[in-house]
């Protein structure tokens, strides 16, 4: 063969080569020119992955610091039914180690169409080590953080839960959502096809959620819890509230619902025992409402504790005649024995004398009708009619605690508003945020202090010898205090129950220099009466509170003659 | 002394570059799988750079041998690489259920890689010896049968890759001798017969040739490797993620250090480097061809074309099958992957390229010329120039060497 044909075969060789080549290139400029987007796309799809880093949830303190909730380390357990090559195993384990139902779990790692199944979400550390000893395939696990509440039932409705997603769903635990949850932070991570983490792209750090100081003790509301227990207990009663508060301050010290239950069971408890009825729910106050014509009529300069009348043995309002509590004949009573003795016909005289609307406007003044605006979630603001919509009998009704609907919590804080020399403060339940500043409480001068010393000397003889509150009497202390005892409004609204009351009692202590105001209602006792069924529980709880908190006495000379 | 100055500069450059460059890259490819496994991050580069320098120095040893003693020890060389290959399916070592390796104490060889070489120093010298074959059947005997009998058994290995390596190279052989593109074309015919029983054969070959059509039908089974070689060269974009910032390597990619690497090359250097790579090849084709054409001898001539398309024509069928254009057949791209084999038997024939640049076996060609009474090529060496040079007496070998020594101590 010549050399020229060689030469040329030379050359066919090359261009054959350069050819293949160029095609090479042309497919790379493709590929990595026109085609990068998709592809740059499809790559950060498998290798890239945005995790989010959760915050950890604040913690719920009480005054004392002491935890009431707090997040715990827990392990989810889940399951990859593609990866698990034996079902049956895997689903004995978990019944063994983590108490599961084998039987049900069975099929749901049977199906392979998911690749993902939680066995138990947030379980205890320790169970799902157990499970984890056993290097099952299939089976992952990963830790999460788990609302735990320490005190268990203590003040269960007031600090409410946090769901599995650690997000606030009631109470406390839903009011402070925003501050105990924080912000969770984010991480571009690059990830090996096993999913480790082979670099850290970009990281925007977590904000954890803050901490919270309550005004709540968690000694003070795990007695006032004990006591309401006994209470309900000893009078076959349905229910019982009692709010516990600072008057100088109106720090809630206890806010407690009988009965109760385990806050780590929040979830599974039935709705009704859930809420909080301190705030969320109403009742008739019945006597201890005396309190607002009364004073009303003091500020108005109408009459005086000394102020003196002759009291008829009923009283007709428009189409109604009403009655004491029981028979009496007619008799002189100063302001202050219809205070003492809960005379109606008494306080409806005082109301007559104040007229609607300035009884209406005391009503208001008090707070009733309009939420406190508690830092808690689902306040009721209670119902109080209209001015306008009253009919005849109203100012015979409404001073007697009658045709009103009230929370335990803003009766408390009428009360504590004359305990604080007249200056309203609106009840909170937090008292600060961890690294915040404590939020101003609102307040009010709704009565004057004059008025406010006339109004607690004149309670304080609710307690003393004579009264309807002597059981609320403590020895050392002189006590302030209402008894209120009321027939329940019967569910269709055409009257009231002879049979169910609600039985109450509202006070303050020390009178002289108060620093407890207690309310305690007791719903539908067996026995009716406020005295006697709500004034020895304030007792039992003002008196565990004095000792706890090392009020001293304001009053030694009583506590001499109790104790010969 | 040198006929092809230019070219062998060109040759020895581009071949110590991409060396150099398969270094870094083998480097960047197994480095962080390895951190990340816990092993040794440089333990593939130092054994890359171990062949490497094993390499560069049968290139440096090949380059100053004449290439005309191949020629004399291609038919020893054929029979010595047969045994080989025949040895290595008896007592080779079995990875991934092929017997590729030979174990010669801590190193292992590939004998395929030899016959590459092998056949095409035998080919071109039986090509130089002999008119181009005319029919199919002078073309089957022998180069025909003994290319089958060498496809035959690395088929058997199973590596279908060097196979098709073996037929680029004879064909290129065939082809610069003047074969009749006929009957070349029928011959290129039966072989991708032979190719298509080699595929049927194997379910492994057919899922992958299935997979070729269409990767992204089953990308996470059988088109998993070339969907993630396109994903790593598409995310490389036009500039890349920077060298050593690819993340396809980490276990994404399989073999991303050997077959695999241009794919990493491209993500990491983007199409900037995938062109200076294939520009690579390019220059490499058409030096090593440059020099085939200003080669006055036969043999040298049919050789330096065949060794080309040993290193250029493999590249293509790597790049290809890396950039989806071809099937998978499980070709090393040349310098750059990992493999010490393929390096050191490459090198030894850009060497032996390299010396027929450097004209070094002129003398002794024309004296084979003039045995056979083949007068054509002499007239036309007073074209090329320095013909009185040569004259002088190039053809010596040891007085080349001697001159030289000489040249260097002035």
């Amino acid at each position: 063969m010549t050399a020229k044909v060689v030469n040329r075969r030379i050359r066919l060789l090359f261009v054959l080569l350069a050819l293949a080549l160029a095609g090479t290139l042309a497919r790379a400029v493709w590929l990595q020119g026109v085609r990068a987007a998709p592809l740059s796309k499809l790559a950060a799809t498998q290798q890239r992955q945005t995790v989010e880093l959760p915050a950890r949830r604040g913690t719920i303190f009480d005054r004392n610091g002491v935890p009431l909730a707090l997040g715990e380390q827990a392990t989810t357990v889940y399951a990859d039914p593609t990866q698990v090559s034996s079902p049956r195993v895997v689903a004995l384990a978990a019944e063994k180690t983590l108490g599961l139902d084998a039987e049900s779990l069975f099929p749901k790692l049977l199906d392979r169409s998911t690749s993902f199944v939680y066995l138990r979400r947030k379980a205890d550390s320790t169970d799902a080590e157990a499970l984890r000893q056993r290097d099952l395939a299939g089976v992952g696990f990963y830790t999460e953080e788990r609302r735990s509440y320490p005190q268990g039932a203590v003040g269960a409705q007031v600090l409410g839960f946090a769901g599995a997603d650690n997000k606030g769903l009631a109470g406390l635990e839903l009011q402070l959502d925003d501050v105990l949850s924080g912000t969770p932070g984010r991480e571009t991570v690059i990830r090996d096809p096993f999913g480790r983490v082979v670099d850290v792209l970009s990281e925007t750090e977590e904000r954890q959620g803050r901490d919270v100081f309550l005004t709540l003790d968690h000694r003070i509301q795990a007695n006032t819890e004990a006591v309401l227990r006994s209470t309900v207990r000893r009078w076959g009663a349905k229910s019982a509230t009692a709010v516990v508060l600072d008057p100088r301050t109106g720090g809630l010290l206890a806010m407690a619902t009988v009965p109760t239950f385990d806050a780590n069971r929040f979830a599974e408890t039935k709705p009704e025992l859930q809420r909080n009825r301190t705030v969320s729910d109403t009742y008739e106050p019945g006597s201890t409402f005396k309190l607002i014509p009364i004073a009303g009529a003091l500020s108005e300069g109408l009459v005086t504790p000394q102020s003196a009348f002759t009291l008829a043995t009923t009283i007709k309002v428009a189409d109604r005649e009403i009655s004491e509590h029981e028979p009496r004949a007619t008799v002189r009573m100063t302001v202050a024995d219809i205070v003492a003795q809960s005379s109606n016909i008494g306080a409806i005289t005082l109301a007559q004398l104040l007229g609607s609307r300035r009884l209406a406007s005391w009503v208001d003044r008090f707070g009733f009708g309009a939420a406190t605006g508690i830092d808690f979630p689902g306040e009721s603001q209670g119902i109080v009619l209209p001015l306008e919509r009253w009919s005849g009998s109203t100012i015979g009704n409404l001073p007697i605690g009658h045709g009103i609907a009230v929370t335990p919590v803003q009766m408390a804080a009428a009360y504590a508003a004359v305990a604080n020399d007249g200056v309203w403060l609106r009840p909170h339940l937090v008292d600060h945020v961890v690294g915040g500043a404590r939020a101003r409480v609102e307040r009010r001068r709704i009565l004057s202090k004059d008025i406010a010393a006339q109004l607690s000397t004149m309670l304080t003889g609710v307690v003393a010898e004579g009264g309807t509150g002597t059981a609320a009497a403590i020895p050392g202390y002189h006590v302030a205090g209402k008894t209120g005892t009321a027939a329940k409004p019967l569910p269709d609204g055409s009257g009231y129950s002879t049979s169910k009351y609600v039985a109450s009692f509202v006070g303050f202590v020390p009178a002289s220099r108060p620093r407890l105001v207690i309310l305690v209602t007791v719903d539908e006792p067996t026995t009716i009466w406020g005295g006697v069924v709500a004034a020895p529980a304030f007792q039992e709880l003002a008196r565990f509170a004095l000792q706890y908190l090392e009020v001293p006495p304001d009053d030694p000379a009583s506590a001499a003659t109790e104790t010969p | 002394m040198k006929k092809a100055q230019l070219e062998w500069h060109v040759l020895l450059l581009v071949t110590l570059a991409l060396v150099a460059f398969g270094l870094v890259m083998v480097y960047s490819a197994t480095s962080a799988p390895a951190a990340l496994g816990g092993g040794d991050p440089t333990r593939y580069l130092l054994r890359q750079g171990v062949y490497a320098l094993i390499g560069v120095c049968l290139l440096a040893a090949a380059a100053r041998t004449n290439y005309q003693v191949w020629r004399r020890l291609a038919p020893t060389l054929l029979a010595v690489t047969l045994v080989l290959c025949i040895l290595v399916l008896v007592v080779g070592n079995e990875v991934n259920g092929a017997k590729r390796w030979l174990s010669v104490g801590p190193a292992v060889f590939q004998p395929s890689e030899l016959a590459k070489v092998a056949l095409a120093l035998w080919a071109s010298a039986y090509l130089a010896r002999r008119p181009a074959p005319q029919t199919v059947g002078e073309l089957f005997k022998p180069i025909g049968i003994v290319a089958a009998i060498f496809s035959g058994l690395i088929l058997l290995e199973p590596d279908l890759g060097t196979t098709i390596c073996i037929a680029v190279v004879l064909g290129a052989a065939l082809l610069v001798a003047g074969t009749p593109l006929k009957t070349f074309a029928a011959a290129a015919g039966i072989a991708a017969g032979v190719a298509v029983v080699a595929i049927l054969s194997e379910p492994y070959r057919y899922e992958r040739l299935l997979a070729f059509r269409d990767p992204w039908q089953d990308a996470q089974n059988t088109g998993y490797q070339p969907v993630q070689a396109l994903i790593g060269l598409g995310s490389g974009g036009f500039f890349g993620k920077g060298l050593g910032q690819g993340v396809q390597k980490i276990f994404y990619l399989p073999e991303a250090h050997t077959d695999m690497i241009f794919a990493i090359i491209g993500e990491e250097l983007g199409l900037v480097g995938s062109t200076l790579v294939i520009a690579a090849y390019g220059t490499f084709a058409y030096a090593g061809l440059r020099v085939a054409l200003l080669c006055r001898d036969p043999f040298g001539k049919r050789l330096a074309a065949a060794l080309t398309a040993l290193v250029s024509g493999q590249a293509v069928v790597n790049l290809a099958a890396v950039l989806g254009l071809a099937p998978l057949t499980g070709i090393p791209l040349p310098f750059l992957s990992a493999g010490g084999s393929s390096l050191v038997v490459t090198l030894l024939g850009v060497g032996i390229l390299l010396n027929i640049a450097s004209g070094g076996g002129q003398a002794l060609a024309s004296v084979s010329d003039r045995g056979r009474g083949d007068r054509r090529a002499r007239p036309a060496r007073p074209r090329s120039g320095g013909g009185a040079r040569r004259a002088r007496g190039g053809g010596d070998v040891r007085r080349v060497a001697g001159a030289r020594r000489g040249s260097a101590r002035s």
